[in-house]
């Protein structure tokens, strides 16, 4: 069979699958939508789509045509569209930009540039991309000058807290329109807004990060046997980077760059916390003002639905025509090692620069920093705040957890953080032994918050909160996922057609929906539609939120893995008379765990920093508690302070993770290596 | 039209399962059967409800929930705050996780009528101002054409600032943020001119975070009517009237002179009046479905509503707020209470 023949047989069979995909979704929304309304109608509780036509009644701040409060809702929340559009579309190259060239300088063998590199890509990494997103708006615009007093950069372009105005083109004489101070503010032109630098800097700046390690794994997986080839015809290393190395590592890098894509889309939604107005902060407006929650829920959805499809479908697109056209790199194919280099003048000067560079911080964060009093010490003093965490310390990292009852939620979180510690000191010889003491230790952690047993008074999970909170999610969504996941993957690679559609159906489902909103519509909305108090309780529905998430991440792992083992294994398993479910527990899964592991980590990361956002159904994890610690007039001048310990928080569970997904991609190579016989 | 008939038809079906699931019983007895009032609070608001450094409720809205606790289940310990985003306070009481909303909610026409709720009645009566630097020079709010108005989403401020700017045929910018510490400090660091907002939340972040108070003002006009009420479902008239009729009862004790200290002196009161409400005199207990006593443990537990004011808002608290709208109608408030009789 020829190559062209397979190929636009899969794609009929992807426009095929992605339309039965459409159907299946339209008809059980419009099913769900009947049920739901009949069920609100009864409460007296109105619903409909007629409120898109009424006028929206507010402005909203910055649009890319004009609209004004008297416009219906539709076209503010069009306008909304396009900002989002306009976000995605200027991050996306630019996080690709950073993600290229960071990742190849990860990928180079000078020991210095990889750990220069790195002290860029971990933290960002490492921690929730909001955070980020506070800490870059409020460095901002702390630091601009007022609109009296802006830097005028070139002729006509003013930088101020105001943003930076540039002459804009307009389609009415004089055809340009120039930017000039005028009351209150700069009027003319056309501005870039503190929020949209803030949100398009720190979505690029996060996301580069994250493509930079896809980046450098791409690199890593072309054997180097070809880069020395490339050499040893005479080219350059530039030449032989960008002729040899990097077509290759596209090829493979291509699906994870999509869903870090994907990704970068849903998470511009944070915009509404740095006051950008994206289409979801649009549409909370919308719900507030008209109280429509289940219909401005529906509409996010199925606009970012539509978005991750035509996302996808480009990039089956792509994939089509790069398949066939050439090898794929096997992943094992050994790796340049990094020189260890000795300490020189270059690492004196470098040291001494970093020194310098970071002496304000040092100054601000150490030297004049205040460590116990009151919010007025604070506020006569010039440096960090951390009386703050004497204060506010046990409320963010404990929640409202009953106050005569905080060894629980301590010891809770000791037993994590013991737990964690063994994974990550195991050289991974003991992982029965670790998957059952994460089991044990899970439920006596449980056993201790909740109460009932050993004399212990009884909390309900609603009063849980903070860093127990947190790591509790996002274990046991993690542990529901797993099963979930490889019950998707199964499916999704199934022989029978219908299983693979309604596996890519749910997959391509849950993938598209930012969190914010599917944890809204599990939490808050599925009660409503199942009339009282629905079963799991609110802590039991975002698990389940999360956990179908992380299992729709998982799903795609765990089917690269299914589709990395050699169909000769299965042939010869068939052979000896296996039958599909021995193959499965005897050949299939064991390699798919093996080759799998670093993903899983990361995914299970990504989780990690995802539990964040519960805080829009109102629970007290360890970032929702932070926030409610900041609502005190009292203390809410040193958010900055909260934020750094926060991250710190984030980064010292994730860093150690991924650290350990490192380890495991690292032992799975060089395993795999030596069955083969090679060294 | 069939899609509207479908719905008509799932419509009654539901209607069927609803009216068998509420001969189960009201509200009140879901309370008495968990043991505990649910009640829905702010994600942190100081003086309404915030959690302190030790994960403790307080503020106004919170003793609203204790003295709803006190009349039914007898103890204003038994509640359970749920912190609440704006976007989903509604929701959340509609589908029965809550049993009354007490989370500074405006109280409008429209939020009555199409979202099955009902407001209890106004516990305190706030406006919407504009804070703006002095060195602006600007002294009232007609001054403020052209200006950058900092706000936060999720409340009747954005449409109020629309309506406002319009009808004073003034222009404006807006930048609208959600995170209280990130919208204050863009204010603060001078990326809008304006900070509107309830005149609560102005003076209690001008106090808490300027480096000298006044360098800041707050213009004089309120430009909204924005008075706050807990709701409740629309399905349970009787526990609306118990809602509706605890929060009278703060501000009829205060009327009364009946304080959590003098409660047991006052019971021996010759008024007809605290003699009712107290329960001496036996009858409005009963109406509710509640015992005769509840009123004296209400005051007893959480006080009255001056003492809630004083406690949560007043001069010893961070907020300083002086009672201005929120005095009793005698000295010149809003505050008022029908009769018990």
């Amino acid at each position: 069979m020829s190559t062209t023949l397979a190929t636009s047989g899969r794609r009929r069979k992807g426009v095929a699958s992605r339309a039965i995909v459409f159907i299946s979704i339209v008809l059980g929304l419009a099913a769900g939508w009947v049920a739901l309304s009949a069920a609100l109608a009864v409460r007296g509780i109105a619903t409909g789509f007629d409120f898109l036509w009424r006028p929206a009644g507010f402005q909203i701040s910055e649009a890319l045509f004009a609209v004004t409060p008297s416009d219906p809702i539709v076209v503010t929340l069009a306008a909304g569209l396009a900002n989002t559009l306009l976000v995605v579309l200027v991050a996306s190259p630019l996080a690709l930009i950073i993600g290229i060239v960071v990742g190849l300088l990860r990928a180079s063998t000078s020991g210095r540039i990889v750990l220069l590199a790195g002290i860029y890509v971990q933290p960002l990494r490492n921690t929730p991309v909001i955070l980020q997103l506070f800490l870059w708006y409020g460095l901002l615009i702390r630091n601009l000058p007022a609109p009296r007093e802006a830097v005028e950069l070139l002729p006509s372009v003013f930088l101020s807290s105001r943003g930076l105005a540039i002459p804009a083109v307009s389609f009415h004489a004089p055809f340009l329109d120039w930017p000039a101070l005028h009351g209150f503010n700069f009027v003319g032109g056309w501005t870039l807004t503190p929020e949209l630098l803030a949100l398009i800097g720190g979505l690029a700046l996060f996301h580069g990060a994250s493509l930079a390690e896809i980046v450098r794994a791409g690199v890593h997986a072309v054997p180097i046997g070809q880069g020395e080839a490339a050499r040893a015809l005479g080219l350059g290393r530039l030449k032989s980077l960008g002729l040899v190395v990097l077509p290759q590592a596209r090829r493979l890098a291509v699906p994870a760059v999509a869903s870090q894509l994907l990704i970068l889309a849903k998470n511009s939604t944070l915009a509404v916390a740095i006051g950008y107005p994206d289409f979801v902060s649009v549409t909370n407006t919308v719900i507030n003002q008209t109280g429509r929650a289940i219909e401005g829920t529906a509409i996010v959805l199925s606009v970012f639905l539509a978005l991750n499809l035509s996302l996808g479908a480009v990039v089956e697109r792509y994939n089509a025509f790069w398949a066939g056209r050439g090898m794929a790199a096997s992943a094992d194919s050994g790796r340049a090692t990094t020189k260890a280099q000795r300490f020189t003048w270059l690492d004196a000067v470098l040291l001494a620069t970093a020194l310098a560079a970071s002496w304000p911080l040092l100054r601000w964060g150490i030297v004049e920093a205040i460590w116990t009093g009151t919010a007025a010490d604070c506020r006569a003093a010039h440096g960090a705040c951390w009386a703050l965490l004497a204060e506010k310390g046990r409320l963010m990292m404990f929640g409202a957890y009953p106050a005569n009852e905080i060894a629980r939620p301590a010891a809770a979180t000791m037993i994590f953080l013991g737990l964690m510690l063994w994974s990550l000191v195991d050289t991974g010889r003991h992982w029965r032994l670790i998957i059952a003491g994460w089991g044990i230790g899970t439920v006596a952690a449980i056993a201790i918050m909740g109460g009932g047993v050993f004399g212990l008074r009884i909390v309900s999970p609603l009063d849980w909160g903070g860093v127990p909170l947190t790591i509790g999610l996002a274990v046991l969504s993690f542990a529901f996922a797993v099963p979930l996941g490889m019950l998707l993957a199964l499916a999704r690679t199934s022989d029978r057609s219908s299983l693979r559609h309604v596996a890519v159906a749910l997959i391509e489902l849950l993938r598209s929906l930012p969190l914010v909103s599917l944890l809204f519509a599990v939490a808050v909305i599925l009660p409503l539609f199942l009339l009282g108090e629905a079963p799991g309780g609110k802590l039991g529905r975002c698990l389940l939120a999360l956990a179908l998430l992380m299992a729709a991440y998982l799903a795609e792992v765990f089917r690269g893995g299914i589709q990395a083992i050699p169909t000769g294994e299965l042939d010869a398993a068939r052979a000896l008379g296996l039958g599909y479910w021995r193959t499965q527990q005897l050949v299939i899964w064991p390699q798919v765990f093996r080759l799998c592991s670093a993903p899983l980590v990361n995914t299970f990361i990504g989780g990690f920093k995802d539990t964040s956002l519960v805080l829009v159904i109102g629970l007290l994890d360890v970032f929702a508690a932070t926030k409610a610690a900041l609502a005190d007039p009292e203390w809410r001048l040193f958010s900055t302070e909260a934020y750094l310990v926060l991250a710190a928080t984030y980064f010292t569970a994730c860093y150690a993770m991924s650290r350990y997904a490192a380890r495991l991609e690292r032992g799975s190579r060089s395993r795999a290596a030596s069955r083969r016989g090679e060294v | 039209m069939t899609l509207k008939s479908i719905v008509a038809a799932a419509t009654i079906l539901v209607s069927a399962a609803i009216a068998s699931e509420a001969a189960a019983g009201p509200t009140v007895d879901r309370i008495k059967a968990r043991g505990e009032l649910a009640c829905g609070v702010s994600q942190g608001s100081a003086g309404l409800s915030l959690p302190d450094g030790q994960g403790r409720w307080s503020g106004l809205d919170v003793d609203y929930c204790r003295a709803l606790a006190a009349a039914v289940l007898g103890d204003a310990s038994k509640v359970r705050f749920v912190p609440l985003s704006s976007q989903q306070r509604f929701t959340v009481l509609q589908s029965g996780e809550i049993d009354v909303l007490s989370r500074n909610t405006t109280w409008t026409s429209g939020r009555d009528a199409s979202l099955g709720i009902l407001f209890v009645g106004a516990i305190f009566y706030d406006g919407q101002a504009f804070m703006v630097p002095k060195k602006l020079g600007v002294t009232k709010s007609t001054e403020l054409n052209g200006a950058t108005v900092c706000v936060q989403p999720g409340t009747v401020n954005e449409q109020n600032l629309v309506d406002y700017f319009h009808a004073n045929k003034l222009t404006f910018k807006s930048v609208v943020i959600e995170s209280l510490p990130e919208l204050e400090g863009a204010f603060y660091a001078g990326r809008c001119d304006v900070y509107l907002s309830d005149a609560s939340t102005l003076s209690a972040s001008r106090a808490a975070r300027a480096s000298s108070p006044d360098d800041f003002v707050i213009l004089p006009e309120r430009i909204t009517k924005s008075p706050l009420s807990p709701a409740v479902r629309a399905d349970d008239a009787n526990w609306f009237v118990i809602a509706r009729w605890t929060l009278n009862l703060l501000i009829e004790a205060e009327e009364l002179g009946v304080t959590s200290a003098n409660v047991e002196v006052q019971k021996k009161s010759e008024s007809p009046a605290i003699q009712r409400l107290l329960g001496v005199t036996p009858g409005i207990g009963e109406s509710f479905g509640l015992d005769e006593v509840w009123g004296a443990r209400v005051i007893a537990a959480v006080g009255n509503y001056g003492e809630i004011f004083e406690r949560n808002l007043g001069s010893k608290t961070a907020l300083r707020l002086a009672r201005g709208q929120n005095a009793l109608w005698r000295d010149g408030g809003l505050i008022y209470s029908p009769p018990f009789q």
